[in-house]
Parts: C-alpha cells; structure tokens; sequence
C-alpha cells in the first residue's frame, strides 16, 4: 500500500503524461500481481464504497489521540480534508511497510457498516500505516478516493508494462471484470481466439490541401464537407462490435447507443465513420462531443449530445481487406450495403456533393461553414484507402482586439505566458479570448515595458493593463457560449501579430462578430 | 516579573537595557539568529553567538557593530546574567538565557530539537519563564525522520537525472539550504547554488564546517553545465532567462509546510519534502516540560492553539507579541 500511495502522489503531482507513465511502470515494476489488479482497479476510477463518514473518523482520531475536540477542529481547519486530518493527527503508529494494497482493500470491503469492530479494525489498520499511505487508505475508507488517469494514459503504460497491444488492453481493461475474479495473467496477457476479431486496422486521416483553388479535374476527386474531429473506425467482426478512435482508443463504453446498431449492418464489415453531435435534425457545436467524452459515460451526458454516424468509407467487407480498391469501387459497395431505407435513426450514409466542376467546388467550399463544415474533403476517386485524400479548410478569419490581460507562466513568473484580448461591447471593453504569447524577443522586452508603465492591477499571476495596444488575431469559428461574459466563444484563436500602427477605435464591436454567428 | 517586558518592539530586559530580537531601531539588540524576522538593520550594537556573528555580519553589512559570545559563556549586564546556549534551528542560532535575582527566563527565538549535523543541537534549560515560538503548534505537524527525507531528496534526484530533468530546490538561503546541501549525495551530479546561498556556504566553510562542494549560478554558465545537476535557491529567485536555460527541471520544495498538501511555502513546487528547521507538536511540548518552567509565554505561529492546549494541562500561559 505504501508504494501504492507513492504512486498516487507521484500521479497527483506529475506535470505531463511522461511522468504518469513513468510513475505507472514504477509501480507495476514491484508491486505483486494481486496488487496490480487493485491498482488498475482504482485507477480505473473504480472504488470500495464507503465504509465510514467523516463524523465517525475524527470520533476515531479523537479516540486515538484522546486531543480535546478544539484541538481536533484547529487540526481539521489547517489540513485540506479529513482523510487528511486524521492521517497526520494519528501519530505514534510504527509503519510496517509490510501491508499491501489488496490486503486493505480485502479489509475494506469486509467492513460491515454494522460492525461494533470497526473502529477497532481501522485503528489497528492506521497503526501500521505512515501518514502518507494513511491519507489515501482514509479516502477509501471515506469514499472519497478518485482517479483522475486518462485511460489513454492507463494503456498506453500498460502495453509498455506488458508488452501486449494496446487495442487489446482497452476492451479487456474497460470491460466486465473484477480483481477479485480474475487474474493479471487472464484479463490482460492470455490470449483469446476474439483478439483478432478486435484488431483495430488504424484509420489514416487526411492531409492539408495545398493548393490554393480546387483541384483541376473535378470529376476525378468526390467531394465531402469536412465537419468534425471525430473520426471512428466501426467493426462488425464475427459478432463482435468494435468502435475505435483514430488515436486508437476503444470507445465502446462511451457510445453505448451504438452498439445496438450491429442489428442493422451487413455481416463482417470495418467501416470508417464520422461522430457528428446531432439532435432534431441540427448539428451541435463540434466541442459538445469533446465535453461528452471528457465526462463519464452517463445517461445524462449522453442525452445532453446525442450523435449521429455518417459512414464514409469501407474498408473491410466478408473478412476480406477493401483497403488497396479505388475508393469508387469502396463506394459503390457501401452504398448497395446501406441502400436499403430502413437504417435506424442515427446512422446515414454521407452524401457525395455535387461537385461536377470547379466554380462548384470553389463555391461549396465557400459555403461550408453555413453548412455547419469547417471546409471539404476531396478524395480522389481511384484511389486506395488512406492515398490522396485530402481537407480543405475554410481560411481563418481574422479580428483586431485589444490587449486587456496577461497570465505569468506559473512555473516562471517572469515570463508571461498568455495575453488576454478584448473587444467593445458599447463603450466598454469585454473579454474574447485567451491566446499563447510566444514572441521575439524584441517584441516581449517592448511588450514588458509597455506593461511596466500601464499596470492597472494585479491579481495572482494575472496583470491587467491599459487597454491600449492592438494585436491581430486568427480564428477558425465562432460558437455562441453560455459560460462566457462575452456569449461567444472563438475557436483556436491565436496571435498574428502586434498591430503597432492600430489604436482601439479599430476594435470592433462584439455584435459586429455576433451577426456572423451560424445557426444558434 | 521583573526580568522581561513584552514591548512592541520586542521582548525587553529591564534591569540589562536590552532587547531580544527587537523589530525597530534600540541601542543595544540580543539577537538569536540571521534570519529576517529577527536579525533586523538599523542597530546601534548587536550581540548574538560567534558561530552566528559572520553570517549576521553578511547580512547587515560590515559596518555593524557586533558583539559575540560562545555557548555557555556568561557576560553581566547590570547584574543581569545573560548567556547564549544552543536552538538547534540552524548555525549559531541561540535560546538567550536571562538570569536576575534567582530568577532565569529562557528566550527560545527558533529552535528544533532534532540534531541536524549542522548546528549545534538544541539543549533544555531548566527555567522559570519560558518564552517559546509557537511555528507549528499544532499535533497535525510531526516531521518525519530526516533521514528518510535526504534519501528522497536524493532518489529524486537521481530519478529526474534519469528523466533528463534538472532539480531545482527551494529553501530559504540561510540554514535550510546549507542543510539540504549538507545531505546530498555529491556523487550524484554537478551542484549549483544561488549567489545568495553560496555566499553564506562560504561563510559556513570558512568556519570549518564541512559542506559537499557546490558553484554558483553564474551568468556565464550554459545548459551543458547543468546536465543532470541539483540547483538550490530560494523560492521565486529563478526566472525568465534563467530557467529557459535550465529547462527541462523540475521544482521540488523542502519545508514544514510540506506536510499538509495544501503547503504555504512554495506551493506551486512540483515536489514537496518534508524538513523544518522547526520543533514540530511533539518537539514544542517536550521542550516546554524539559524547562520546568512555571510561565511559558508563547508568540510566533499558532499562538492561540498552544496557549489554550498548555493552559489545559495546568501552565500558566501568556500570549507575547
Ligand atoms: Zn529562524
Ligand atoms: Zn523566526
């Protein structure tokens, strides 16, 4: 447990996936296999349920201690919770390094909340433990122990711990097993006949467009709006439904709804297909989904961002690879596979655009973002899978604003890391958005002594100055935001330049940038 | 009692005219130690330990008039008997031991009564009046032992080397850091100190105490010279320029604070080990029944919580400024 504990501090503080997946390969290194188990248990986020309230705790604590209860609550003011409290108040223990994870989690979960010992249990528990590995122990015990590791992270360390592919740790990590059942050897290193069936064949996304105009041989190339982020790859494999990430996480647990759609495919088929955040017959703002898989698979945030499926692409049919066929030839099977009218809610077939020349194709692309598209895929008809293909993203629009904020680099409070930039909404000035500042150097000692002289105030690492100097910003789009001052929100702005020459009576009004808002 | 009065400016002794740590300007200060918080400019004389007197002498500046005595030795001030003995809380710091009358009152300034190889550790004196600081009075604070926190200050060290990351350490430059650098393992890597800190390494050496070899951080040093290298400094010294130098590191904090996991001190380090030049619950209490003492006066930190949890256990107890 003690190492355990390292593992979850290390885990708490580490700066960036590097140091997780070290911390995680550290452990795994030492710990037993039964421990493996509850570790990957509770890194799943998975946890005992509670065993004592906080009330009962610091009874405990006092018993221990025998401290009068002021000096309990002094203690409880000064620590940041109970677990806490009552893991630095339980001194005089003598740790014995000895206990490990499963053996306490054995001990939880026996606990029976009517158990006249159970005090009794967790003093004799807290006595062997240091304060370290007492906190996270009191959190379990208090249900308050949370993993906040992406299972991303978790396989990724995983595979590198195991040496077993990640696509088969996801399904086996994220599916119905408990470390009491089963064992390290048969959840994660055995192999099973389903493997293969779960082989996610990697989705190859395409490349930025170059050109400046569209391609010149309309007829050559099929031509789609270029929509989303969220590309997955579908199997229907021998009774098995898999739905892959194109970074190769296995979403099925996040998408539940789909797969009841096995029902309606052709028997064994991959297919490449666009999750698009839908509902009534409208797109919702692209970032819904991304808040959607952030969270945890609910009902309720299911339903808050329900998705629709368009298929674009074959790329397995009858256990046979279609990946080297012309995508014409892809097509045109996909097509009589779905062409039946009875495809149940939520899944269509994307539609083709009609692109028979250039003007056309110049003039789609110019109405892609009434179209709710961020631009157009052009992919060559004859070619293989993952060959020539190609997106053509709307240009960024560009905006004049006004610098109102900076934000120091926490970890050099020197430097200031990002500038915060306004635009007026009537005679004031409101706040837009946030963008990462990475200038020459000329530029920042200019911008530092600019700031030197306008401070107006500051609070923590955030200076605000004189609303004075003018930047240039890039955006891809613009959503309307409830959580922002502002009701709207740009999508990846960043800084283009320091417009020296312009001064705030450039700045536009926010309804100016309103009135170009889509839908809503 | 005759012997203190608890003045804003500091603790007083009438009959000796002295002042124990005083915060403003007085003719003649006692003091404990170099730190800020008690060790302040503007003087007319000073008188503190020898072992304390070059580092107080750095800090304020060679012109101060300086007086000192070794633990134990005994001047008279008006028939006052006044004598430095060991805090423990770093090198040359000093409880003040006033004795007038058959009466003896003991000023602790900072103290710990764990032996950190560095300073002279802490010695009990029996007393009547006891006037004690109150940093981490409360049972929540309990240090670990410290040999378990320079082996994972050492670990850490060698596992950032590994992971291609420079160590930065805060501390503050008088004591804490020369403790830490006492511990390390100098087999490890190249050690870089702040210019304020090796300065008082300097010093520290040149009164023979040993310490692992250290540089300063000087301009001229590139990031070559920091491959796999412990740096210390005091919190918020590094910035800009540098630490795009030293970049990739990693911050670690050494404190009391970083006990609990919301830590005062440096609460942004990456890392957060536990060493306090402090005495911890247990150190506070024992030190108060090592005196004996009838009165204890208790100032500094958490006054009020020390001041009701001695009362309950039957001392008198007054809460000084
Ligand atoms: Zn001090
Ligand atoms: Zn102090």
């Amino acid at each position: 447990m003690r190492d355990f504990a390292d593992l979850c501090y290390d885990l708490e503080r580490a700066l960036d996936d590097r140091d997780r997946h070290e911390a995680l390969l550290r452990y795994w290194q030492h710990a037993d296999s039964l421990d493996r188990m509850w570790s990957l248990w509770l890194l799943l986020d998975h946890r005992p349920p509670r065993r004592a309230s906080a009330q009962e705790v610091m009874e405990w604590v006092s018993e221990w201690t025998g401290y009068p209860d002021w000096l309990l609550a002094e203690s409880r003011e000064v620590a940041s919770d109970v677990a806490e409290t009552a893991a630095l108040l339980v001194v005089g223990a003598s740790p014995t390094y000895t206990c490990t994870l499963h053996e306490w989690l054995d001990l939880l979960l026996a606990l029976q909340l009517k158990d006249p010992d159970r005090s009794a249990r967790v003093l004799e528990a807290w006595q062997e433990m240091d304060a370290q590995e007492r906190y996270w122990f009191n959190r379990l015990l208090l249900g308050t122990y949370r993993s906040k590791l992406s299972v991303t992270t978790l396989v990724r360390a995983l595979a590198a711990h195991t040496g077993r592919p990640a696509y088969t740790l996801w399904y086996r990590l994220l599916g119905d097993w408990s470390p009491a059942e089963t064992d390290w050897q048969t959840l994660l290193l055995e192999r099973r006949a389903a493997d293969q069936w779960q082989r996610p064949l990697g989705l190859i996304l395409p490349q930025r467009w170059t050109s400046a105009g569209p391609p010149e041989v309309p007829s050559a190339w099929r031509v789609d709006w270029w929509r989303g982020e969220h590309q997955v790859e579908l199997q229907w494999r021998a009774g098995n439904l898999n739905l892959w990430s194109a970074s190769g996480a296995w979403w099925n647990p996040h998408f539940p709804e789909l797969l009841t759609l096995a029902d309606h495919l052709p028997e064994s088929v991959v297919l490449q297909a666009e999750l698009l955040p839908f509902r009534a017959g409208h797109f919702l703002p692209p970032q819904r989904l991304a808040e959607r898989l952030a969270k945890k698979p609910r009902k309720k945030n299911r339903e808050a961002c329900p998705v629709l499926l368009l298929l674009t692409d074959l790329l397995e049919y009858r256990g046979e690879d279609w990946r080297s066929r012309p995508l014409s030839e892809r097509w045109a099977t996909l097509q009589t596979l779905f062409a039946h009218p009875t495809l149940p809610d939520g899944i269509v077939l994307a539609e083709a655009l009609p692109a028979s020349s250039t003007a056309e194709i110049q003039r789609l692309h110019r109405e892609a973002s009434a179209a709710s598209a961020r631009g157009l895929v052009l992919r060559s008809r004859g070619a293989a899978y993952g060959e020539m293909q190609y997106y053509w993203p709307l240009p960024d629009r560009e905006l004049l604003a006004t610098l109102l904020y900076l934000t120091r680099d926490e970890r050099n409070p020197a430097r200031f890391k990002q500038l915060s930039f306004g635009v007026w909404k009537g005679e004031t000035l409101i706040t837009i958005c946030k963008c990462n500042y990475e200038p020459e150097a000329s530029e920042y000692d200019a911008l530092l002594a600019f700031v030197s002289d306008h401070t107006i105030e500051r609070f923590g690492p955030v200076v605000s100055v004189k609303a004075q100097l003018v930047f240039r910003l890039a955006y891809r789009d613009l959503q309307p935001s409830r959580r922002r001052k502002s009701g709207l929100e740009l999508i990846e702005p960043r800084i283009l330049r320091w417009e020296k020459a312009a001064s705030t009576t450039d700045v536009p009004q926010i309804r100016e940038l309103l009135r170009g808002l889509v839908g809503s | 009692m005759a012997l203190l009065e608890f003045r804003p400016v500091g603790i007083y002794c009438p009959p000796a005219d002295v002042y124990i740590d005083p915060t403003r300007k007085v003719s003649r200060a006692v003091i404990t130690h170099g730190h800020s918080d008690h060790a302040r400019r503007g003087m007319d004389a000073y008188l503190c330990t020898d072992l304390a007197e070059p580092t107080l002498r750095h800090r304020l500046g060679p012109k101060v008039r300086t007086q000192s005595l070794t633990y134990g030795q005994t001047i008279d001030l008006n028939g006052v008997k006044l004598s430095f003995h060991p805090a423990g809380h770093i090198l040359g710091s000093a409880q003040v031991r006033l004795e007038y009358r058959g009466e003896v009152a003991v000023i602790t300034g900072d103290y710990k009564l764990d032996d950190d190889g560095l300073s002279t550790p802490f010695e009990p004196l029996a007393c009547q009046h006891f006037v004690t600081e109150t940093t981490f009075a409360l049972p929540l604070y309990h240090w670990p032992p410290q040999t378990e926190v320079y082996a994972a200050i050492n670990d850490w060290w060698r596992r950032n080397q590994e992971m291609g990351k420079v160590s930065i350490l805060m501390g503050y430059s008088l004591g804490k850091s020369q403790r830490i650098l006492k511990h390390l393992v100098a087999d490890i890597g190249p050690i870089f100190c702040h210019p304020s800190i090796e300065a008082v390494n300097e010093i520290v050496r040149q009164q023979g105490f040993e310490l692992p070899p250290s540089r300063p951080l000087e301009p001229q040093l590139q990031r070559e010279d920091f491959h796999g290298a412990m740096i210390i400094a005091p919190p918020g010294a590094l910035r800009g320029e540098w630490l795009d130098r030293i970049e990739p590191f990693t911050t670690g904090a050494c404190s009391g604070w970083s006990l609990t996991r919301q830590p005062k001190f440096a609460p942004k380090a990456d890392r957060h080990f536990v060493l306090s030049d402090h005495a911890d619950w247990a150190g506070l209490n024992r030190a108060v029944q090592l005196t004996g003492a009838e009165h204890i006066y208790v100032t500094h930190g958490f006054t009020e919580v020390f001041h009701r949890w001695l009362e309950g256990r039957g001392h008198q107890v007054s809460s000084v400024a």
